[in-house]
């Protein structure tokens, strides 16, 4: 068994995370940051620039007039939300250059991509106000799962054989199998990035029933969003069967039950289009 | 399909409706393009612009699915999927429909 923190501080197998953390904090910690800085900063990077563009011309806006430039993008996007939509695209392809299957990442991205949205439509049907937070917490919810991948692959290998013939939740057998799960690793991680606390929070909760039902409303709309990716078979992270649901998030969203099918027609509509804006190289 | 429209004030809309048809300002400006899902942001803009109703497409419009039958090894392998779920709750009942719907219009997604 292996500890938690060694997995992540005593590697050198682990990916660029001073990359990431670069970047992010350099799109987002500058108090004096403005939207020409972000713009400056985004058009250094020629493939976040292009992710960036597609964007805002994608379904996930509809703008009505076609958005050509990055300034006029992050103008109608909105500097917290850019931010948000930098640091997912940014994790995506630092991730990549990471000795993980690359069959399996694919997978991965696609499930928590298909999350992303999920999330993000929910946010939008109860008129929540930044739905770029929850898609980012959709996109990293278990990012978790990367690392151990990375660093143990002969655990997650036998994690993976293990919930295939048991049907087991992932959770669970991390536990079994390593003392600790993703979600604890994912927390882990974003902590060591400074990440907000309420992302921190979702990553750690996702599967934790106890904090579900104490009603917190990002929780509960990425442990419905995960039930349903699941269930609809977008991508896998891993587990190939949706895993055990807390009824209660359901109603702490407030959505009536009628919404569940137009919700999964949204993921449909929209999943293809996001999925290759973040995923092609 | 025959598409019917239905106005409805903006303050009514129900969650995740989706535009009828486009939006003008008085100056002729699109402010919204048709099929544009309705949110928050969205809502304000045209609030803005003064826009009170809009049209919306309503529920009969789905396209009206051919019969098709299942095969019922396929509902057997759905229900084993949901083998750690309630079948008895609402919500996955309604989540199991939708996904022996997407079955057996070969929407899953997979690869």
């Amino acid at each position: 068994m292996k500890d938690l923190e060694g997995l992540l501080k005593n590697s050198a197998k682990l990916p660029s995370l001073s990359m990431v953390y670069h970047h992010i904090q350099r799109v987002v910690n500058d108090p004096d940051a403005n939207m020409e800085s972000i713009v400056e900063i985004i058009g250094e990077d020629p493939s976040l620039t292009v992710r960036l563009l597609r964007l805002a011309n994608s379904s996930f806006y509809g703008f009505p007039q076609q958005v050509s430039s990055l300034s006029e993008s992050v103008r109608l996007i909105g500097l917290k939300q850019v931010r948000d939509l930098c640091f997912g695209t940014v994790l995506i392809q630092v991730f990549r250059k990471n000795k993980i299957d690359p069959i399996f990442l694919d997978h991965f991205w696609r499930h928590n991509i298909a999350c992303g949205i999920t999330s993000r439509l929910i946010a939008q049907f109860t008129n929540q106000q930044n739905i770029e937070q929850f898609f980012i917490m959709g996109l990293v919810h278990d990012i978790g799962k990367l690392p151990i991948a990375m660093n143990l692959p002969d655990q997650f290998e036998s994690i993976l054989k293990e919930i295939s013939t048991s049907g087991a939740p992932m959770n669970e057998v991390e536990h079994r199998q390593l003392g600790y799960d993703h979600t604890e690793v994912g927390a882990l991680i974003l902590s060591e990035w400074k990440m907000p606390q309420p992302l921190i929070d979702v990553v750690r909760g996702h599967h934790d029933f106890k904090k579900i039902k104490s009603g917190s409303f990002e929780l509960s709309a990425i442990h419905v969003a995960n039930l349903l990716v699941h269930a609809m078979e977008i991508g896998s992270s891993g587990e190939d069967i949706p895993p055990p649901f807390e009824e209660k998030a359901w109603s702490i969203l407030g959505l009536e039950l009628e919404t569940l099918s137009k919700l999964c027609e949204e993921v449909d509509r929209q999943f293809l289009e996001i999925e290759r804006i973040f995923l092609e190289p | 399909m025959v598409m019917r429209l239905k106005f409805i004030k903006i303050d009514d809309l129900p969650p995740g409706s989706r535009l009828g048809e486009e939006v003008k300002s008085s100056k002729e400006i699109v402010l919204a393009k048709k099929d544009q899902l309705l949110d928050v942001r969205l809502i304000q803009v045209l609030k803005s612009f003064g826009v009170n109703q809009v049209r919306i497409s309503e529920e009969g419009d789905r396209k009206e699915s051919p019969a098709v039958s299942i095969d019922l090894k396929q509902v057997d392998q759905i229900k084993k999927r949901f083998r750690n779920l309630d079948l008895k709750s609402e919500v996955i009942k309604q989540l199991f429909e939708i996904c022996v719907e997407r079955h057996v219009h070969g929407k899953t997604s997979k690869s």
